[in-house]
């Protein structure tokens, strides 16, 4: 199977070739565009329990689409919801963590599944986050530029903006220090300590939505 | 230290890397990551004197604008990643004695060396066009970096040049600007829908951007759901 990634940063999609019995699963709604040749099946992938704890509890979709072909050579475009790059992490039997929202699609033997995460998690971006495993090619996506970084110690992110992280790093929540935080809003970071990866992204979709919102017009008071 | 501006186009963000005894000043919103050895201070104040009251001014002047000190604690050196909430590039300027820096308050960054932030309030002018209702005057000795919705260009002002306010993002302090109407007369300038211009004169450099912010968010904001 031949993959690419084009236009990153900026405006990443991804483009993959298949031969008969090759297949790629992906998060419905990424198609963007595909040759006829292409077969496309819908399903719950992992039966319908997996499907909805995807959908409830960690904002993924319900659904995943499974795209394979009778005919050698055909492709199928996968694009991402938020404009960013998409990163392609080869898998062989080892974990990924990865940010609500962030997982595109993946090649070969890779399951999905998510990750209640303890009361950490409450004060993460999402209550839950996806826990990827297995052997094959996986792909995620962020909202803007996604930078990988190399932790050795301890490394400070702040929880908007991380995408992903490899399980060997151990990770717990903080308060940026002294922070006065009756007058604006917490910065929250997570601390990741150990050794390993960590991909972070280079905007934030809640700060855009933070700087949307008063811009937004305020609903009238009803008078009955 | 140094500033590393990573990547092109639309998702610029900078790396800043600085040794121990160095400082580096950023609004507090703006840091995306940093090394573990990184102590991270948020404070009210950009120079001697500012304290909370000045703070909350900030607050009141409508971005809330707070700084965050950053310096390293191990005696080692440290990275702090800053990036804008909006798309775009980012840039960083020298300031250096006589020529320094005012940005306007939604395009401040950071800034390190020995740099002191002072804030100006446009006053009036800056009230009527609605947009950001303050400048930071960057003196001293450093780097800053400010952040634009859209690409950054670089305008030398040589005599006269008439900017949008929504388009400015810093100039040198050795330009002299008023606000004024865009066309003849007032209604011309309304009508053509640019209310308020700034009409810098003097002889200096001024940063603009390809988009207005406000302008973008003039638009989406209508086609959300109204706010309680």
């Amino acid at each position: 199977m031949k993959y690419k990634i084009d236009c990153q940063p900026g405006y990443s999609y991804l483009e993959v070739e298949l031969d008969v019995s090759e297949s790629i699963s992906s998060e419905s709604g990424a198609m963007a565009w595909m040759d006829p040749e292409i077969e496309m099946e819908t399903s719950t992938r992992g039966g319908v329990f997996q499907g909805l704890k995807r959908a409830l509890l960690s904002g993924e979709s319900f659904f995943q689409n499974t795209y394979t072909t009778q005919s050698s050579g055909a492709r199928v475009s996968l694009a991402p919801g938020p404009a960013g790059a998409i990163v392609a992490r080869e898998m062989n039997g080892e974990e990924l963590f990865l940010q609500k929202g962030a997982y595109l699609a993946s090649i070969g033997d890779i399951q999905i599944d998510t990750k209640f995460d303890g009361l950490r998690g409450f004060f993460n971006e999402g209550l839950f986050i996806l826990r990827c495993s297995g052997t094959g090619t996986l792909f995620f996506n962020a909202y803007g530029d996604i930078q990988e970084v190399e932790v050795d110690g301890e490394y400070l992110v702040d929880n908007g903006y991380a995408v992903a992280w490899e399980p060997s790093l151990d990770y717990r929540l903080t308060r940026a220090r002294k922070i006065r935080s009756f007058l604006f809003g917490d910065q929250l970071l997570l601390r990741f300590s150990g050794r390993g990866k960590v991909w972070v992204q280079s905007r934030c979709p809640h700060a855009f939505a933070s700087w949307v919102h008063p811009y937004r017009r305020k609903k009238q008071k009803s008078n009955n | 230290m140094r500033f590393e501006i990573l990547e092109q186009g639309a998702f610029q963000s900078a790396l800043v890397h600085f040794d121990h005894g160095e400082r580096l000043i950023s609004e507090s919103g703006a840091m995306v990551r940093a090394s573990g050895n990184v102590d991270i201070d948020v404070t009210t104040r950009a120079k001697k004197g500012g304290g909370m009251l000045s703070g909350v001014k900030r607050l009141l002047g409508g971005d809330s604008f707070f700084l965050s000190t950053y310096s390293t604690t191990d005696g080692g050196s440290g990275e702090v990643g800053i990036a804008p909430i909006l798309p775009g590039e980012v840039m960083t300027l020298e300031v250096a004695g006589a020529s320094h820096w005012k940005t306007t308050g939604g395009s401040f960054l950071a800034a390190g060396g020995d740099i002191e932030l002072d804030m100006q309030f446009q006053g009036l002018g800056g009230f009527i066009s609605g947009e950001s209702l303050f400048f930071l005057e960057a003196s001293g000795s450093g780097t800053i970096l400010v952040g634009a919705f859209g690409a950054l260009r670089e305008l030398e002002v040589n005599g006269e040049l008439t900017i949008d306010t929504g388009h400015l993002v810093a100039y040198e302090g050795s330009l002299d600007y008023s606000v004024t109407k865009a066309g003849g007369s007032w209604m011309q300038s309304f009508l053509a829908g640019e209310g308020f211009v700034m009409k810098f004169s003097g002889q200096g450099r001024v940063i603009v951007q390809t988009h207005d912010a406000s302008g973008f968010g003039r638009r989406l904001g209508p086609l959300l759901p109204p706010r309680e």
